[in-house]
């Protein structure tokens, strides 16, 4: 019983180390659904600003 | 200009090598042989006798040495070639950098895609590649680097995505710009190369979609075209990789062979020849402060009255004398031609064009109608271009859930399978439980509603490539307008159906900022394909029957509820006139069964990924959540009722009870409220932790059940509630990529606090509505 509670909570904490990272990654923009990412719009948005609209 | 094939050249070198010493991509001169007679005139034969000039075209290190001598290629091994004594002369460019550029839906990312096996996002609409891509090829020991552009009309930018086109030419000044032109519509594709041709980069045009232009009638005398223009044309047809190789051989000879690839220069006439010599002889007076432009387009671009110019000139000492010649040559221009110098400019650059096609293109046949005329005369009709829209997205939806119905109930059947197993396998527990519950129980859930989503992106894919979205956002030109956007707003949007991500980057296409913000912020609305899960399990639990039609009216809420919200934006916080619509309709193409594969394919493995990541991580999380504390004590005889205790009495069912006042108006309870909190991470999170809640909840016999078998017999859930729960999830904030994606593009926080609260304000009062009034009516 013990040895489950172990492995169990060494999933967990696997589990929440994967999803933070994801999260993070997220977070840059990056790691969406079926899309050519955005690696850096850094550059854009800089352009955007730059220009009067 | 820099030049790359002398930047990397190394000089000679008296010093002698031997052929296994060689460098991949060098060129050398062949000494001598230290061998016999025999061995000797074995390779003289072969055409490598002493003096003679070859490149290494491979020399991995291990194994036989390639080259090219006499246009000839040959494999030695390493021990002859340890006996070839050789003298290095040239290294030649093993590093070419190129630029695809051309007009929006030229096929500048199919050639992309062709030359470095990358498999970027392809449509036939314009305005799909809005950020440049780069990837690289090795082509016999040549690294050839390749940047592909979003497609730009002109240099003069007039949307963020023309300019990042134009910066990147002009300032990264690529070895060679491949200019990448739609031979189906020729001569306004190459008013973009009149331009190019003034920068003083060698240019190639590879004449994309000849097929096309073959079957409109139009036979193109490629050389003829290219000795007009002064560069090598190579025709090509994209999609089917022909061309591909000519093209490389041209971008190789360009660079080391000195063939002809610059352009002939432009004469505008000669009163504006003159004007432009002139303003050009003031900027070459301080030509470290013209970092590097060529002069004549500077000048060119002076008159044209291109205002970034002015940013460029800002440190030059004469400036203001600049400045004063050009108004007072605009003005003599003027009164001359009796037009703007624009005018006068792009009328000349025309006549270039149209001198070069009358000499080199010959016409079969007079163009009247095409098949995609007759098409576009029902499909951007203005009453039956509607009626069609309205039926090709019924009929997305539509398949997208009764086709997938009999692949997701095996798939749903697989998994159950699956559970069996694994609670015979592992003892009975908390393993076991986070096995079954957790980790099948919310994965699974989510991996069921894949033939859903393969389904919808191939229809996507479909629409995208056949040339489809271009007539949408046509027709929706009418009503955007009324609501004060125009109808380049609409290919965002549809986008979205896909993922918000893309179509939050692809609203560069709106040069108007303003217009460009009021459509990301509705974009959200457009249900993406994250959502598609939750649609397709709670509209399969309630509505089995017609889940299709359901699901297209909350495909449908979303358009409207992007309508209404537009209108109200632009009465309040963005007032305005919306900016005209000018966007181009491209012809109808049959797409390709390898084009829709590979973006199905794409899309299909990226759920999965997802599946096996993301959501398998959130699963064990939630499972925790629901799981812990243990409480061991037996409190009810009935093992579903202790279990339903347990799960309430677990870390998320305080958590979830705790919103449970917010959210019982609107008719969810608390399992409900923590589905729709998890989905922040992702939409899908929303469909596995359902499923996940009820593994851990339900510990009665009908554990064998489905997840949506188990959601039709919740007495929570009633045909209201569910109705209730799909509009909460189509309208609230979207997922956390996005968000990132939205605060970079807007590059504002403000903007994106306003995106979160006002869509999860929107989707509460509208949820509100539809529950309430469901109740009113004794819908529920």
């Amino acid at each position: 019983m013990l040895l489950q509670y172990l492995i169990v909570f060494a999933v967990v904490i696997i589990a929440a180390i994967v999803v933070t990272r994801k999260l993070l990654y997220q977070s840059k923009g990056r790691g969406c659904q079926g899309c050519n990412c955005p690696g850096k719009s850094e550059e854009f948005r800089k352009l955007i600003k730059s220009k009067e609209h | 200009m820099k030049n790359p094939a002398l930047t990397n050249t190394e000089p000679a070198s008296a010093q002698e090598l031997r052929l296994n010493q060689a460098k991949l991509g060098c060129s050398y001169i062949m000494i001598d042989l230290d061998g016999g007679s025999k061995l000797k005139e074995k390779l003289y034969s072969m055409g490598l006798n002493p003096g003679v000039k070859f490149r290494v075209i491979a020399n991995s290190g291990a194994g036989p040495i390639g080259i090219e001598v006499r246009q000839t290629k040959l494999a030695i091994g390493r021990g002859m070639a340890a006996k070839i004594r050789i003298s290095e002369e040239v290294c030649k460019q093993t590093e070419i950098t190129i630029a695809l550029a051309g007009n929006p839906n030229s096929g500048k990312t199919t050639i992309f895609n062709g030359l470095t096996g990358t498999n970027q996002h392809v449509a036939n609409y314009p305005g799909v590649t809005v950020e440049k891509k780069e990837g690289q090829l090795n082509y016999e020991g040549r690294v050839i680097r390749v940047i592909d552009l979003p497609g730009t009309y002109s240099l003069s930018a007039n949307s963020p995505e023309e300019s990042i086109a134009c910066n990147e030419i002009i300032e990264r000044k690529p070895d060679i710009i491949v200019g990448i032109v739609d031979a189906s519509n020729i001569e306004r594709n190459l008013y973009l190369f009149t331009q190019l041709a003034e920068l003083g980069i060698p240019i190639i045009i590879a004449l994309n979609m000849s097929d096309l232009a073959r079957n409109r009638g139009l036979i193109i005398d490629h050389r003829q075209l290219g000795r007009l223009l002064g560069v090598p044309v190579i025709p090509m047809i994209g999609n089917k990789k022909k061309g591909q190789e000519e093209l490389l051989e041209a971008i190789v000879a360009c660079v080391e062979k000195d063939i002809c690839c610059k352009p002939t220069p432009i004469s505008y006439g000669a009163e504006l020849d003159a004007e432009l010599a002139n303003i050009k002889g003031l900027l070459e007076q301080d030509i470290a402060q013209i970092n590097g432009y060529p002069s004549r387009w500077l000048a060119l671009k002076l008159i044209e009255g291109d205002e970034p110019i002015q940013r460029i000139l800002a440190n030059h000492s004469q400036l203001a004398i600049i400045n004063q010649t050009v108004q007072k040559a605009r003005a003599k221009l003027r009164s001359i031609f009796g037009e703007d110098t624009t005018s006068v400019i792009t009328d000349k650059r025309y006549g270039y064009i149209s001198g070069a096609c009358s000499e080199s293109i010959k016409r079969t046949a007079e163009h009247r109608h095409d098949i995609s005329d007759n098409i576009d005369f029902l499909l951007i009709h203005p009453f039956w271009g509607m009626v069609f829209f309205g039926l090709i997205m019924w009929l997305m939806f539509y398949l997208t859930f009764n086709l997938a119905e009999k692949p997701v109930e095996l798939i749903e059947k697989a998994m159950g399978a699956l559970s069996v197993l694994a609670s015979n396998i592992l003892p009975a527990g908390i393993l076991q439980s986070l096995v079954v519950d957790g980790i099948i129980g919310g994965v699974g859930g989510v991996i069921v509603f894949l033939p859903n989503i393969m389904i919808l992106f191939l229809s996507i894919a479909i629409l995208e490539d056949t040339g489809y979205m271009a007539r949408a956002a046509f027709i929706m030109d009418r009503i955007m307008h009324k609501i004060g956007l125009h109808g380049k707003s609409f290919i965002p949007m549809l986008v979205g159906f896909g993922c918000s991500v893309p179509a939050y980057m692809s609203s560069r296409i709106i040069e108007d900022k303003t217009d460009r913000l009021v459509t990301m912020h509705v974009t959200t609305f457009m249900s993406c394909g994250a959502r598609l899960p939750v649609y397709v399990l709670v509209c399969g639990a309630f509505w089995p029957q017609a889940a299709g039609n359901v699901m297209f009216s909350i495909y449908v809420l979303g358009i409207l509820v992007a309508v209404g919200v537009v209108k109200l934006l632009r009465m309040t916080r963005f007032k305005g006139v919306s900016a005209p619509f000018v966007m181009e309709l491209p012809p109808y193409r049959v797409p390709t069964l390898r084009s829709l594969i590979l973006h199905m394919g794409e899309r299909s493995l990226q759920y999965i990924r997802k599946a096996g990541t993301m959501i398998l991580g959130f699963s064990i999380i939630m499972w925790f959540l629901m799981s812990f504390p243990q409480n061991h004590e037996i409190i009810f005889g009935d093992e579903g009722r202790q279990a339903a205790y347990n799960l309430e009495h677990s870390f998320a069912g305080k958590l979830g009870k705790l919103t449970e006042p917010l959210i019982k108006p609107l008719g969810f309870d608390w399992r409900m409220g923590v589905a729709i909190f998890s989905g922040f991470a992702a939409k899908e999170v929303v469909v596995s932790t359902m499923g996940t809640v009820y593994g851990v909840d339900d510990k009665s016999d009908k554990s064998s059940l489905t997840l949506r078998q188990r959601l039709r017999q919740d007495p929570a859930y009633s045909r209201l509630t569910a109705y209730a729960f799909l509009v909460f999830v189509l309208l609230y904030m979207p997922c956390m990529s996005a968000m990132a994606v939205f605060l970079r593009e807007t590059g504002s926080w403000k903007e994106l606090l306003f995106q979160i609260s006002y869509t999860t304000a929107l989707a509460y009062a509208l949820t509100l509505i539809v529950y309430q009034g469901g109740k009113l009516l004794g819908l529920g």
